[in-house]
């Protein structure tokens, strides 16, 4: 009888302990965000709060920015949808996701008194209506690019049709990215139709192009990383990827070029956002006003080598860097803009998906 | 008597909470999203049974989840056939390094799961170690592809991050019958094999079936395998689940597919269930 009592006891200072404990870690976290600086979350695609800037940001604000890269388009809406302002303060996106943020009512407007760097971006992308709503700024254009074919110059001696996509002889060879929609809309271009408002009967033809293209699939790529590996180590030869995927390959040594294929591919514009809510707006905003600020875009063409939306950043460039970014040249986006599709908000984005798992799936 | 009620308070509590947060309010509002449906970005509350129509009636889901429950089938089996060998051998061969190996089989569960997948890429790919061998010897002469980003790589890979959950409870079954077992079977006129078949092998048979069970059930559920090696052909019901509740914002037909793998999970648990009582008549 002693003993049952000794034993009971023993689980109920257990139990105590165990609550105990929860209590100091609850305390410890809280008690050690208060005393830190200010430190800004944000979720965003992979680049874009790397280091080598967020600590001249720091340097600059005293105020760290902690960066989450996404995996996919997917997770930016999942993510914010289910954390908030809990978890984040900033998200950088692409075009086809502010129109659905701001819908959502998960972001806020900008004050631009607080981001004068806004006044020097190329007037197209002050332009733009998509990221703004009831004559208020949501999103500021960060960067923007094509998703370009990839290739390996010991495979290919030239830009490689997209007809490749559906040549046996690559059987196994190829990839595309697995968890957005990109291969979904460039069938759509293929197709010559608009890849972004495409009907059940017109993704029912883009899903007949893409089972075509299945066998040649080696894998599908989620991350920027992922897809430097396989084409580093050869199992893929040329995929539809961004321009950080060449230059990281190019680092490496490994004998790679990139290139649109005609008729066109699909590309982004992508922009800063303010998750609705955020205790550190006024922050958030600095540092928006940093990433668009001639070294805050300069800083993130060297990690990425997307084209930027400041041209003050040109004297920062060598002669090299501004040819490649045509920074010089206002006009180019307006050219671009005829050979790229930019990602949209799609209506019926669940048969868009349903079309990709059904590639995904098929034998 | 005050102190008899706190004990019970703060005994009570714990398992409390932790069963509301992460049971039943975590399962229901997923059979609740299930019956619902999703216009654009609004979840319309409203009782339907769109959702299991569509599962059924596309061959992306249903096609999908039947072939999740293959690979868990097909990753049991070899679980079985590779695991059940290395616990006996464990058992009746092994006396000074049996700790030893046992410690070796439960270590590689402290090693993060992510970090053991990646292991195999390394292993596998096409300039991965079993190339690189097999064209040295001179067995291929290009590099096998079938390796990775193939079912064939998904099913090793869960195989292997799964089987120390078959090994251990059929290790422990083992353990547990005693050498007069034996000596009575050789005594009687047995041999090895009918001993095996006819003594041991049924007084496993519990450890076996709650080994097969976790492996099942840990694999079914699985997407990070299937992402990292499954290539095209190794696309999981869990992969589609994760992409439905991604920016598609189909939170619904996502809680459907997962609440239709979770009855289906339960249905072959509970028949396994209902053999291991049959055999329960066996216990030592």
């Amino acid at each position: 009888m002693k003993k049952k009592g000794n034993f009971r006891k023993q689980i109920v200072a257990g139990a105590a302990l165990f609550i105990g404990a929860l209590l100091l870690v609850g305390l410890f976290v809280t008690g050690t965000s208060k005393a830190a600086k200010v430190t800004l979350s944000a979720l965003v695609w992979e680049g874009y709060t790397d280091e080598s800037f967020t600590k001249v940001f720091l340097e600059k604000y005293g105020a760290e920015v902690k960066g989450t890269y996404v995996g996919g388009m997917d997770e930016f809406f999942a993510k914010v949808k289910a954390g908030g302002a809990a978890s984040y303060d900033l998200v950088a996106l692409s075009s086809n996701l502010p129109k659905r943020m701001i819908d959502s009512d998960l972001v806020q407007p900008i004050d631009l008194k607080n981001v004068p760097n806004y006044n020097d971006i190329f007037e197209f992308f002050r332009k733009l209506d998509y990221n703004k709503k009831d004559g208020q700024v949501y999103g500021v254009n960060y960067t923007w690019g094509p998703d370009p074919v990839t290739y390996r110059t010991d495979v290919f001696t030239s830009c490689p049709p997209w007809d490749i996509f559906k040549d046996p002889k690559y059987k196994g060879k190829l990839s595309v990215p697995g968890e957005d929609n990109t291969a979904v809309f460039q069938a759509g271009i293929l197709l010559g139709t608009d890849p972004y408002t495409m009907d059940k009967a017109k993704l029912e033809e883009a899903k007949k192009l893409l089972i075509q293209w299945r066998p040649q699939i080696r894998a599908f790529w989620s991350t920027a990383g992922e897809l430097t590996n396989l084409i580093a180590n050869k199992e893929v030869v040329a995929s539809i990827s961004w321009p950080i995927i060449t230059l990281d390959l190019k680092k490496q040594g490994i004998p790679v070029a990139e290139c649109i294929p005609d008729p066109g591919t699909s590309g982004w514009i992508d922009q800063w956002m303010v998750v609705k809510g955020t205790k550190n707006k006024d922050m958030a905003e600095k540092w928006i006003n940093f990433a668009i600020s001639p070294e805050g875009q300069y800083a993130v063409f060297k990690v990425t080598n997307y084209f930027i939306v400041n041209p003050k950043a040109a004297p920062l460039m060598t002669p090299d860097e501004k040819a490649f970014t045509h920074i010089d040249d206002p006009n180019y986006i307006v050219e671009a803009s005829k050979k790229i599709k930019w990602w949209q908000p799609i209506q019926n984005e669940g048969e868009y998906n349903e079309v990709r798992q059904a590639f995904k799936t098929a034998k | 008597m005050k102190g008899r009620r706190l004990e019970f308070i703060v005994l009570i509590i714990v398992p409390i909470l932790w069963i509301t947060i992460l049971e039943i309010f975590a399962y229901s509002s997923l059979l609740i999203y299930s019956f619902w449906d999703t216009e654009y970005l609004t979840i319309i509350k409203e009782f339907t049974l769109k959702n299991f129509v569509k599962i059924f009636t596309t061959p992306l889901y249903y096609g999908t989840i039947l072939k999740t429950v293959g690979i868990g089938v097909t990753v049991s089996i070899l679980a079985l056939i590779l695991g059940y060998p290395v616990a006996f051998f464990i058992a009746y061969r092994l006396k000074k390094y049996k700790n030893l190996l046992l410690l070796l089989i439960i270590m590689q569960l402290w090693i993060s799961y992510l970090v053991r997948a990646y292991a195999w890429k390394i292993v596998l790919g096409t300039n991965g170690v079993i190339n690189q061998f097999l064209l040295f010897i001179g067995v291929i002469d290009e590099p096998l592809s079938i390796l990775l980003y193939s079912k064939f790589a998904l099913i090793l890979v869960l195989t292997m991050a799964f089987i120390a959950f078959l090994i251990i409870p059929v290790y422990a079954m083992l353990e547990k019958i005693p050498d007069e077992f034996l000596q009575a079977s050789y005594d009687l006129g047995a041999g090895r094999f009918t001993t095996f078949w006819r003594v041991i092998f049924p007084l496993t048979l519990p450890g076996v079936i709650a080994g097969i069970t976790s492996v099942f059930a840990l694999s079914v559920g699985d997407f990070v395998a299937a992402l990292l090696v499954g290539g095209p052909e190794g696309i999981m019901i869990g992969n589609i689940v994760w992409s439905l509740f991604g920016s598609a914002f189909q939170w619904t037909l996502g809680a459907a597919n997962g609440l239709v793998l979770i009855l289906l999970v339960a249905f072959i648990l509970y028949i396994s269930e209902k053999i291991a009582a049959r055999y329960s008549g066996m216990e030592i």
